[in-house]
């Protein structure tokens, strides 16, 4: 079995990331400039999380976080097993290599998603901290 | 052999004279052209010469070489080598580039070009239909390279290879340039040419060698294309060039920032690829056959200075004249980068002495340097004074080791390996490159093998036992990584000659397909790491009669000092160890020379000859 035993652990740990850096006031405002619907499908377990900048978001927040299927036309998106996700949130991730050889691909404008790379930098140290204080430790990559 | 023309075209500037001289199929064989053949050749010229020319002198003989693939339209492969002895670090020098003067070389009848001598007023060499001329130069001398170019190109058509002030004054790390935007800078053949009295080099003609297999070689054109438009490295550099390094290096800790000595700076994020787009990019070029398209094309101002529609910083420039000197103004870069590039000088090797000198400056041991962290102006004005040798720029002009050694305490803060200014990935991100920098071939270098694209994770070759997934922040298995990178690069990059970036993503197998189509020849991953390994060698050797010994294969402290901050803090690598094992691997003494057996062992038995003499 992968780090997340199904979609609603995967939900509480990178859709809580997600929330946390849509309430972030480095990392939220930069991704709310890019305008962007990404959507980010996951495989074991099936899963997709979807990042909306484009419409209007709730109030706190610089842009939405969508659980599951839905029907938003997006702009990037991002496929990749939910284990791969997880190394990557905790900056543990080679994401050249791992988009070179096809364990993360990318549907959409690559100069689009780059200019996102610098955005999500306080992310790496957000997801063991969120971790920790939902109690999921055990998750945390040394 | 197919694929060639089987001719260089040798040049004495001492007689005034040119002349057609065969190549050995032997030699083609065992070094297959670019930067391999060049060394042999080399190597050839000073046994029956000055073995120790100084590299600024008549004997130091200067390569122009193209490679097999080199206007065939194979893709990515368009580069050409120039290559001699380096006036920046007294070793083997040797620098690649694309564009389209290599194809315009190989179609005026010539594989290469060795220049000898020392001209008694400037000249420049025109090379067309199989014929070649010295033509007076007067009217060119002190013009820069990009209205060198101009009238080149008015008076000849044709492609031209030409250096600016910087080459004529004999800056140390004088670059030389093409088509005003591609810059051979490494290790300084730009001081070279202009220590021969020679400005320019124009190239025309369209008699290119029949490849052996015609058909298989467009059909094997047409899939090699397919595959890069399906690779998402190759598309990348073509989205965004080579400023994908400053978006993910910020990542990894990868972009070294003032002088090297911190691992954090805002200003980092305004350096990327998206900034660039907005501000200062208006369209983007290609080199020969390549359907990647990675050179930026940009317009900008900065104080006085225009930029309309010319070549744009990349990547290493953005981080020598950008991070390692704290300036975040990519205006100010695109006008840095462009009157680098008309005064013809490396920018790697530039902006790491200005920041080295400025470090000298802050801690009191250089007061009379000028300007300050993040002063553009005081850096375009700085620039003219290096070009033109004046007042502090005429030590400027020798680089930062040359300028160490005047200042007592400044090793402390230099980052040279072996003479050369280390290129802007920095070894406490990714390890491996700490083994590539200290046993590159020519100093400090992310160029000279594959180990940047193999550690990175651009490059993907299990072919040949590349396969695995690398800790960047690990020794292991790093020797060997570095030694098979280092092999294949010798050949891929340095003698076919291939672009790293557009080609990342072909294997030793479209090499060798490659070569197979162009020249009949049919190589195995095996044969190619073996000639790789031959050159590697060979180049090794070339800086062993130079002086070079183990001690040199080291990091500057400051390369080697863990960060506070960033993304790297606290990291170092065990380059003890990864030294050890490569010189197991490389069958090195302890004094840094291949062993006798070795080089018997790859056919360079004159090479041990002259390393070993009479030594038991």
């Amino acid at each position: 079995m992968g780090v997340f035993k199904d979609a609603a652990e995967l939900y509480e740990c990178i859709g809580g990331l997600f929330r946390r850096g849509a309430e972030h006031p480095e990392m939220g405002p930069k991704i709310r400039a890019s305008k962007l619907i990404i959507k980010f499908q996951y495989t074991n377990p099936e899963a997709q999380l979807t990042i909306d900048a484009k419409n209007p978001p709730p109030e706190g927040m610089y842009f939405n976080v969508i659980e599951g299927e839905n029907d938003l036309q997006a702009d990037v998106t991002m496929s990749m097993e939910a284990d791969v996700a997880h190394k990557f949130w905790f900056g543990k991730l080679n994401l050249v290599m791992a988009l070179n050889r096809g364990m993360m691909r990318a549907k959409g404008p690559i100069a689009a998603i780059l200019k996102l790379l610098p955005s999500i930098k306080p992310a790496y140290e957000l997801y063991p901290q969120y971790l920790r204080e939902i109690g999921k430790e055990d998750k945390i990559m040394g | 052999m197919r694929g060639y023309h089987g001719r260089l075209l040798a040049v004495d500037l001492d007689r005034g004279t040119v002349e057609p001289v065969s190549l050995s199929e032997g030699y083609l064989r065992q070094y297959v052209g670019g930067s391999g053949l060049a060394a042999r050749l080399y190597l050839d010229h000073i046994k029956e010469g000055t073995l120790r020319p100084d590299p600024l002198g008549g004997d130091n003989p200067f390569f122009v070489m193209t490679g097999p693939l080199t206007g065939t339209g194979v893709p990515a492969a368009s580069r050409f080598t120039v290559a001699a002895r380096s006036p920046l670090t007294g070793l083997w020098g040797e620098a690649n580039v694309g564009g389209f003067f290599g194809p315009a070389l190989k179609g005026a009848g010539y594989d290469g070009i060795v220049v000898t001598g020392k001209s008694p007023r400037p000249v420049y060499l025109v090379v067309e239909g199989g014929r070649a001329s010295l033509e007076d130069a007067g009217e060119l001398w002190g013009k820069d390279a990009y209205e060198t170019d101009d009238l080149l190109r008015q008076r000849h058509g044709g492609q031209s290879l030409v250096i600016g002030p910087a080459g004529e004054n004999l800056v140390s790390f004088a670059a030389v340039v093409h088509g005003k935007g591609h810059i051979a800078g490494r290790t300084g053949m730009g001081a070279v040419m202009g220590a021969k009295g020679l400005k320019a080099i124009v190239a025309k003609g369209s008699d290119l060698p029949q490849p052996a297999d015609p058909v298989g070689l467009r059909a094997l054109v047409r899939d090699m294309v397919s595959r890069m438009r399906e690779n998402l490295g190759v598309q990348t550099f073509r989205a965004v060039g080579t400023l994908v390094g400053m978006d993910v290096g910020l990542h990894i800790g990868d972009v070294p920032i003032k002088n090297w000595s911190v691992g954090a700076w805002p200003g980092l994020e305004d350096l990327g690829s998206g900034p660039y787009s907005e501000q200062i990019l208006v369209g983007q070029r290609s080199c020969h056959a390549c359907p990647v398209a990675c050179k930026r094309v940009v317009s900008a101002q900065y104080g006085g200075y225009r930029v309309e529609r010319a070549h744009g910083p990349e990547y290493e420039t953005c981080a020598s004249f950008g991070s390692l000197l704290l300036i975040d103004d990519l205006q100010a870069l695109a006008c840095i980068n462009d009157l680098a590039n008309r005064l013809g000088m490396d920018t790697i090797s530039c902006g790491a002495t200005l920041a080295f000198a400025l470090e000298a400056k802050e801690r009191g041991l250089l007061p009379e340097m000028e300007g300050d962290w993040g002063d553009a102006a005081a850096v375009i004005e700085l620039l003219r004074d290096i070009a033109m040798r004046r007042g502090i720029g005429d030590r400027l002009a020798r680089g930062s080791r040359a300028l160490s050694r005047e200042i007592p305490g400044s090793e402390e803060f230099l980052t040279t390996v072996k003479g050369l200014e280390a290129p802007m990935h920095d070894a406490r991100a990714l390890h491996g490159m700490a083994l590539a920098y200290a046993t590159s071939v020519r100093g400090a270098c992310h160029m000279s093998g594959l180990a940047y694209n193999v550690e990175s994770g651009v490059a993907y070759l299990p072919e040949i036992g590349l396969g695995e997934e690398y800790d960047q922040r690990s020794a292991e298995g790093k020797a060997r990584m570095v030694a098979l990178s280092q092999d294949l690069g010798m050949v891929f990059g340095g003698s076919a000659v291939f672009c790293q970036l557009g080609a990342a993503g072909f294997d030793s197998g479209d090499l060798a397909a490659a070569l197979h189509c162009v020249t009949g020849r049919q190589w195995s991953a095996e044969a190619l790491l073996q000639a790789g390994e031959r050159i590697w060698h060979l180049k090794r050797g070339l800086g062993n009669l130079y002086g070079l010994t183990a001690e040199d294969d080291r990091l500057p402290e400051r390369l080697l000092r863990p960060l506070e901050d960033g993304p790297a803090a606290g990291s170092v690598p065990d380059l003890d160890r990864m030294l050890a094992e490569f010189y197991a691997i490389r069958s090195l003494g302890a004094d840094g020379r291949a062993t006798r057996e070795k080089l018997a062992e790859l056919n360079l038995e004159d090479l041990a000859e002259l390393l070993y003499g009479g030594e038991e």
